[in-house]
């Protein structure tokens, strides 16, 4: 059983709410493939913060990271509302539980529904003050995944599960700190049983004082998160009775063409040459200045998929969706919208950070890309735009394939006009069994207290697996909407309208990929 | 039953469409798009020319980075095919951070501020400058230093380049706009750079086709209500304010670790205080109140309003009130900050109200002239203290409308918590009003169910 559960929940708020996603609505898919018994919605209000007090420790292995100079806090606040969204279902006789916990933040407008901060010192050479790095990372978008679990009950932790579908690194800013990777088992784990997820208002406290050491710093993590939930509110998927039974929507008929592509190798690398601003006004915050390094990703995988799904009316010809999608020879006609992405799930490769100040070593780092990758298409006339660390638009959300516990900028920093990596494939190329994507495009970025460019060499190699077509009725995308609205309150309902529309070609569109993908099972 | 409002009245006959068909027909608006690079970056540090050491500010720098998303929008409205009016929205809702470090004079810990402040307003302004031109400039409502030290920016900013260009071009598309440039600023203790890489690109743009209006928004054309409409009084009274003097004021402290942490606000505390004075200014207030027939004169319209019949609206304007913000911040064992800035009074908000007669100084409904708590120290914002409510506020029985002269004192109190610091409020302003003006008239109108 796969992540489909929590992935659909997720897609079904805000496919509904995404404005471009009319050609799919993974709420309908949802209890196709595996049976799903029940979606509870519970609101909720989460308090307190975590605090992680750090220094680099010898025994730990500072030296050899650079960091036995820094010592620092760094503080993530989820406080605010929260919204969580419980999808019982069964699968081959068994059951099991599923979910997503969307932090929705204090609103007021804000966007900004997570908060880290971190203040990180530096102690500099004797007789000269320490050095300081002050950063702040909002996120428009919150969430934890716990995974697809079997039984009823459903265990949340305040991270989600390791390779979880946001894989948001919570304790991430521009300075140097400890990963999420280094504390999450120190945060406790509670456990819903079926009765506090059918009933919701229970409380659950998070508070946690542990101590950790890894990878060059050691120090203390504080919780005192507590999550409050409140009624839960079911959604029987299969009931006509509730007004979400697919029966009771207005459908509309579409031609669809379905490509699915399998990922057979994932290699390369794209460098990030970075260097601090050199304006004190702007380095100096952040203590960037004087700093200069290289942030190499490597991504490596030899799994995963694309899909590139095509839909127009169905008088439209297959042979014209064949064309949108490169099957056939001949430009892309007009009219026909398609709508492709890929994802892996578990990517073995790495990130390396190394940097010098001054001319000297400093920091040194190597840490596990977490999270797997995504890989954004954008279908256009003549070709198709295929790019690795897509921002989207947005900003600071999801897996960071340049976290390391060093300093440095994020993929929203590097990435914030342009992909970390990305190429043009010609349209033709799509025509063959197999595709080679090369994503050799990088770009100069200048962002807080860096600035630096990319040089990328990633190459993505695809088999195609599959192409479906067929004509099928699909409920009409703003009735969904309407009815949805119903049943959320509005600012988990703004957070995911955020993620989809920020990020449907990037994780959004991996996880609508998958969704899709089981739909059709 | 329930009043049929002056404005809906209002609304519907410009629904009804009053314009020439061969104006509107040259009135246009259009809508398009620009690909937006590039960024405004602000810069300060405590300037010792400036006397940054008297205020205890020599020891703090920082910065500010405004990085537009990559596409604006544009809107053009052309009158009798001119442009009148344009502007280019910056997707700027990203929350910009501020960083702020603060050394110790003589050495010691440093202090690091970070805040996120909004910038959604953030966008350039198409202003027509003649002979087939308009000049792009940037206007930012939105950005401050926040919580975090800093001077006040909009001097900062108003010295991002703008740029004249043609309007032919701006419509056909393609027309680059260069932003870009830099320059030094002294503001407050302050003194800095602003450093713009604004570069954008504008596509062609394209006439809003007006939705039709339908059928059953617009009322009947000339159709008279078949019921006898009832008949009310409007009573205007125009006071001047004769004077307003008084003060709000914070006492503050950080928070606990880890509130405290991101503003450099630990062990912080302070206080802010904004006194003002004004003796000129307009109160007007507009009442409706149902009356009999036999209803006729002052007396009576004011009768029918004191007796919680009608519905009142208040707001007002001090355009020139003059308010001065002075706040000190000190921490143990490091330097004390002090500065004062100059403020202007906010309006009046526009209030409604059966039974009294209200008035509130600022908030959510009034126009805000800045941050009546914020100076260059480092403190909580006018939006932490205060909340979308207003400064201070109080109300008279409306037995008291329509006299020549009434003294209104408006309060405030309470706590606050949150943004780093937490503390209390209190404010209190003595507002003498002079009527100037009372009209009254009388009418028909309709009610409905």
């Amino acid at each position: 059983v796969s992540r489909l559960a929590a992935l659909s929940a997720a897609l079904a708020l805000g496919a509904a709410l995404a404005p471009a996603a009319s050609a799919q609505i993974p709420i309908f898919i949802l209890d196709n493939g595996a049976k799903t018994t029940e979606i509870e919605f519970i609101d909720a209000r989460v308090t307190g913060a975590v605090t992680v007090d750090f220094h680099g420790d010898a025994a730990a292995g500072c030296a050899e990271h650079g960091l036995c100079g820094v010592s620092g806090t760094v503080t993530w606040s989820p406080a605010g509302t929260a919204l969580l969204g419980a999808i019982g279902f069964r699968d081959h006789g068994q059951r099991f539980e599923s979910g997503l916990l969307i932090f929705a933040g204090e609103g007021g407008g804000s966007g900004i529904t997570q908060l880290t901060s971190a203040h990180v010192r530096r102690s500099g050479a004797a007789g000269t003050p320490p050095a300081l790095c002050s950063d702040s990372v909002s996120d428009d978008f919150g969430a934890a995944d716990p995974g697809t679990q079997a039984g009823s009950s459903l265990a949340l932790s305040l991270t989600g599960a390791p390779d979880g579908f946001v894989a948001t690194d919570n304790f991430r800013t521009r300075c140097a700190g400890p990963a999420q990777v280094d504390v999450r088992d120190l945060l406790p784990t509670r456990v819903l049983s079926p009765r506090d997820l059918h009933r919701g208002r229970v409380t659950l406290d998070y508070s946690a004082d542990r101590q950790f050491a890894s990878h060059g710093l050691a120090g203390t993590l504080h919780s005192d998160v507590t999550l409050r939930l409140g009624k839960a509110r079911r959604l029987d998927l299969g009931g006509p009775q509730n007004g979400l039974s697919e029966p009771d929507l207005p459908t509309h008929r579409r031609r669809l063409l379905e490509v699915e592509y399998r990922i057979d190798r994932v290699m390369g690398q794209a460098v990030t040459s970075v260097g601090g601003l050199t304006d004190p006004d702007l380095c100096g915050p952040l203590d960037s200045c004087g700093l200069l390094g290289t942030v190499t990703v490597a991504p490596r995988a030899t799994g995963g998929s694309v899909f590139v799904d095509a839909s127009a009316a169905p008088s439209r010809s297959v042979h014209d969706l064949r064309r949108a999608v490169g099957l056939a020879p001949g430009p892309r006609p007009p009219g026909i919208s398609v709508f492709a992405g890929g994802s892996w799930d578990s990517d073995f490769g790495a990130v390396t950070s190394s940097f010098t100040r001054g001319g000297a070593a400093d920091c040194a780092d190597e840490a596990r890309i977490a999270g797997g990758g995504s890989l954004s298409l954008a279908f256009m006339r003549h070709g198709v735009r295929a790019a690795y660390g897509d921002l989207g638009g947005g900003s600071g959300s999801g897996s960071d394939p340049l976290r390391t516990r060093c300093p440095g900028p994020g993929l929203a920093d590097v990435a914030r006009s342009r992909p970390l990596a990305s190429g043009l494939v010609p349209l033709r190329a799509w025509g063959r069994s197999r595709v080679t994507l090369r994503l050799t495009t990088g770009a100069a970025f200048s962002s807080d207290g860096w600035s630096g460019r990319t040089a990328p060499d990633v190459t993505v190699e695809l088999t195609r697996v599959r192409v479906v077509s067929s004509v099928r009725s699909e409920p009409a995308f703003k009735a969904a909407r309407r009815i949805l609205l119903r049943a959320v309150p509005a600012e988990a309902r703004r957070a995911v309208a955020r993620i989809v529309r920020r990020d449907w070609s990037g994780d959004g569109a991996r996880a609508h990929g998958r969704a899709a993908r089981s739909g059709a099972r | 039953m329930r009043w049929i409002g002056l404005g809906g009245m209002a609304s519907a006959a410009v629904l009804a469409g009053a314009l020439p068909a061969t104006a509107a027909a040259r009135d246009r608006q259009l809508q398009g798009s620009a690909a937006v690079t590039g960024s405004i970056s602000v810069t300060w540090h405590g300037d010792p020319a400036r006397g940054c050491a008297a205020a205890g500010l020599c020891g703090y720098r920082g910065s500010l980075t405004l990085r537009p998303g990559p596409t604006g929008d544009v809107e053009l409205d052309l009158v009798r095919g001119r442009l009148a009016f344009g502007f280019l929205a910056l997707d700027a809702h990203d929350p910009t951070p501020v960083r702020v470090t603060r050394e110790p004079a003589g050495g010691g810990e440093p202090g690091g501020c970070v805040d996120l402040v909004g910038a959604p307003e953030a966008d350039l302004q198409l202003v027509p400058s003649g002979h087939g031109r308009a000049r792009v400039q940037f206007e930012s409502a939105g950005l401050s230093s926040g919580r975090c030290a800093g001077p006040a920016l909009a001097k900062a900013l108003a010295l991002v380049p703008s740029r004249t260009v043609s309007i032919a071009r701006l419509l056909s598309g393609g027309a680059p706009i260069d932003m870009s440039g830099q320059s030094g600023y002294a503001s407050g203790h302050f003194s800095g750079r602003v450093v713009s890489t604004l570069r954008m690109r504008v596509g062609r743009a394209r006439a809003v086709r007006n939705e039709p209006i339908p059928p059953g928004l617009l009322p009947p054309p000339s159709r008279r209500p078949r019921r006898p409409a009832v008949r009310v009084a409007r009573v205007d009274v125009r006071y001047g304010v004769a004077s307003m003097v008084g003060s709000v004021s914070t006492a503050f402290d950080g928070l606990p670790e880890p509130g405290c942490l991101p503003f450099d606000a630990c062990d912080a505390s302070g206080t802010a205080t904004w006194a003002a004075i004004a003796h000129s200014g307009v109160v007007e207030v507009s009442g409706v109140a149902r009356v009999p027939r036999s209803a006729h004169g002052v007396r009576d319209a004011l009768a029918a309003l004191r007796s919680g019949r009608g519905v009142l609206v208040v707001e007002g304007l001090m355009p020139h009130a003059k308010g001065t913000t002075t706040a000190e911040v000190t921490r143990p064992g490091a330097e004390s900050c002090r500065d004062a800035v100059p403020v202007r009074a906010p309006d009046f908000a526009l209030t409604f109200a059966t039974r009294r007669f209200p008035l509130l100084l600022g908030g959510d409904q009034a126009l805000g002239r800045g941050d009546v708590v914020r100076t260059g120290c480092p403190g909580p914002t006018q939006l932490d203290a205060f909340g979308r409510g207003s400064l201070a506020s109080g109300s008279l029985p409306i037995a008291a409308l329509g006299r020549r002269r009434v003294e209104l004192t408006l309060t405030r109190g309470g706590r606050f918590s949150g943004g780093g610091y937490a503390g209390a409020r209190t404010g209190r302003f003595t507002v003498e009003l002079r009527r100037e003006r009372l009209t009254v008239s009388y009418r028909h109108a309709l009610v409905e169910p």
